[in-house]
């Protein structure tokens, strides 16, 4: 359950921390732009998991102590992405690969970077 | 007017906080100790390391206080747990004195059943209590100034949320290699980051201290009668107790029922009237799941003689919602409701939370060495960064190091470890009068590297349980204080590292440590 919790909320972070323009551009090349729609629906999808990882901490520690976990996981996933980013740049581009929801609104709703596809 | 609005917060947010921020960092460091203040004790106890919990504990419990304590009013067993590996017994003798409680009357090895002969110590109990009450300050003083600490970081916290344009951009972001802008990243991403906890444990902070803040208030708080009402001058007949042999309660089964009905291990069994066919047997769980109610969040149950459920207390509940919001926060700073998981997490953002003060104190000197140099107030603040912050590591370092050290049986053993804490302290404080700058940091936080990291080989050589047979038997608790020593200790050797030995094209030599300590000009000598 825990391990759970902690995979959707760093998913639910990956969200956010793609609507940054500097980490945008580390998956989808230097000129990559989203529009403000498309940071919406990534917002709203990483907000979605966050929310969604509450649930197996209230399976496995009911209603109180389980909100508690929850907020601390979302500190422990929030913080071991930032370390992420600024060294390891890659594997938050294979990090992205697994966020499937995201890259097919991406893809549905216009490229980000038109230029990266012709090639 | 938005722009005024933002540099008026990051005035408000610079010097709130640095005023009492070394003040600050000491009880967020000492704090983030106190989530495992009993872990801690247990590692500074070394007599109890032999203990190793098992299944038949609560029995060798029963067995002391049955050869102990037979004529007993009631007993009380404390079995091991998620944070003890020992057994601490209770009991109360009829028309005895009512002891304070302030933790089991005799810690009891859980395997052999033998007394434990403690060294005497303050334990991680002294880290706790110096969080919120410092030490050789009256109490209300303390609790003033650490109140007064505390309503400074509430004050950090808001107009910190305040400095920022855009919150999102600056969540993920670390620039590394770029001085001022890698500590206001530091600083920025581990107080947004675990904001939650911040105004979490700022906010329950300053309602605990409620009672001494609001000077009209004429409830000091310590007239409580937490212990319960005094009996002493009524004489009780004691009951009349069967021979042990005939005294056969089934307590294997109703642990069985009692933990069949909370999916949770027992922490303790109450039994009164021991000895006798009208005694009555009481459990409480280890897990607590509802925090609105306080200490009171655990359920109960209590069996007769031959096994039958004669009462069964849920969780409690709070009278109101007032007092449903004071013990949830008051819950939620203190965590006794934590489990192992829960209790890391919580440690995790207190560390988060350390790193934040130590770094705003730092970028506040980074920011200004250029231009103030040389000034009496940046060189004061520069020297208590270094006491306060390398200081205080090395002296609960020291701390550790002379729980060890110092002979187990000396006399005025639990003040001469707090002595030690505070020499060490003011010796860094001294030191770092002198050498406040490059020298200075890499002297102090090289001390601080060593003391920590040398903690498991210290550990080793004074515990009589040696490192190999603590895997053996599971003592995770010991082994975790140890490789979290290391770790830290690790961490600040990076420091120095970072600090001393790496030269401007990134190579690593010890020849940069030699210039690093060498004497430096005026204008280089800081960092």
């Amino acid at each position: 359950m825990l391990l759970i919790a902690l995979a959707l909320s760093l998913i639910g972070f990956l969200y956010f921390a793609v609507t940054v323009k500097k980490h945008l551009q580390i998956i989808y090349g230097k000129k990559a732009r989203i529009t403000p729609a498309q940071k919406w629906i990534l917002h709203g999808l990483g907000y979605l998991h966050q929310a969604l990882a509450l649930y197996p901490c209230i399976l496995a520690w009911e209603y109180q102590v389980g909100i508690t976990v929850w907020v601390g996981i979302v500190h422990l996933t929030g913080f071991v992405l930032v370390p992420l980013l600024t060294y390891r740049p890659q594997w938050f581009n294979l990090l992205w690969q697994i966020c499937m929801p995201g890259r097919l609104c991406l893809a549905l709703t216009g490229a980000p970077n038109p230029a990266l596809k012709a090639n | 007017m938005k722009q005024g609005i933002r540099n008026s917060m990051i005035w408000l947010h610079t010097w709130s906080s640095l005023i009492l921020g070394w003040l600050l960092f000491a009880v967020f460091l000492t704090g983030t100790i106190a989530y495992f203040h009993v872990e801690v004790s247990h590692w500074m106890k070394p007599e109890r390391h032999a203990s190793a919990p098992s299944d038949d504990s609560l029995q060798v419990g029963l067995d002391y206080l049955l050869a102990t304590a037979p004529n007993a009013k009631n007993w009380e067993v404390e079995v091991p747990d998620a944070r003890n590996r020992t057994l601490g017994l209770s009991w109360e003798n009829y028309n005895e004195e009512r002891q304070r409680r302030r933790g089991p009357r005799q810690i009891v090895d859980a395997t052999t059943g033998e007394a434990i002969d403690e060294r005497e110590t303050r334990g991680g109990g002294f880290l706790y209590r110096f969080h919120f009450e410092l030490h050789h300050l009256p109490r209300r003083t303390a609790f003033t100034i650490v109140g007064i600490a505390s309503m400074m970081m509430f004050v950090g916290l808001i107009t910190g949320i305040f400095t920022r344009r855009k919150l999102f951009a600056h969540f993920f972001t670390f620039r590394p290699k770029r001085n001022l802008m890698s500590w206001i990243d530091a600083h920025v991403v581990t107080g947004l980051m675990a904001l939650p906890f911040h105004i979490m444990i700022t906010l329950s902070g300053l309602m605990l201290f409620a009672n001494t803040l609001l000077i009209l208030n004429t409830d000091d708080g310590d007239r409580r009668g937490r212990f319960g009402g005094n009996e002493r001058g009524e004489q009780v007949q004691p009951h009349s107790t069967l021979p042990p042999s005939s005294w056969t309660p089934d307590i294997a089964a109703m642990r069985a029922e009692a933990e069949r009905r909370w999916q949770s291990p027992i922490a303790e069994l109450q039994i009164e009237k021991p000895l006798s066919s009208e005694a009555t047997f009481r459990f409480s769980p280890q897990d607590q799941r509802v925090l609105t109610a306080g200490r009171g969040g655990r359920p109960e149950i209590a069996f007769d003689y031959h096994g039958n459920v004669i009462e069964e207390a849920p969780a409690g509940l709070a009278a109101s919602g007032i007092q449903a919001g004071y013990s949830s926060l008051r819950q939620l700073h203190e965590a006794h409701f934590a489990d192992t998981v829960t209790r890391w997490l919580f440690f995790f953002a207190g560390v988060l939370g350390t790193f934040m003060c130590a770094s705003g104190s730092i970028l506040w000197v980074v920011k200004r060495r250029r231009k103030q140099h040389g000034q009496a107030g940046f060189e004061l603040v520069n020297a208590l960064n270094v006491g306060g912050l390398a200081g205080l590591m090395c002296a609960v370092g020291a701390y550790f190091w002379a729980n060890r050290l110092l002979p187990a049986n000396m006399s005025g053993r639990l003040d001469w470890e707090i002595h030690v804490f505070f020499a060490v302290w003011a010796l860094c404080m001294v030191h770092a009068v002198f050498f406040r700058h490059h020298k200075g940091w890499v002297t102090q936080l090289s001390l601080g590297g060593f003391l920590f990291a040398a903690i498991p080989v210290l550990d080793a050589l004074t515990s009589p349980v040696s490192l190999w047979q603590a895997l053996m038997i599971g003592d995770w608790l010991r082994l975790g204080f140890d490789g979290i020593c290391l770790l830290f200790g690790g961490s600040l050797f990076v420091a120095v590292y970072y600090l001393a030995l790496k030269d401007k094209v990134g190579s690593f030599s010890l020849a940069n440590l030699k210039k690093a300590l060498a004497p430096r000009k005026e204008e280089e000598a800081c960092y």
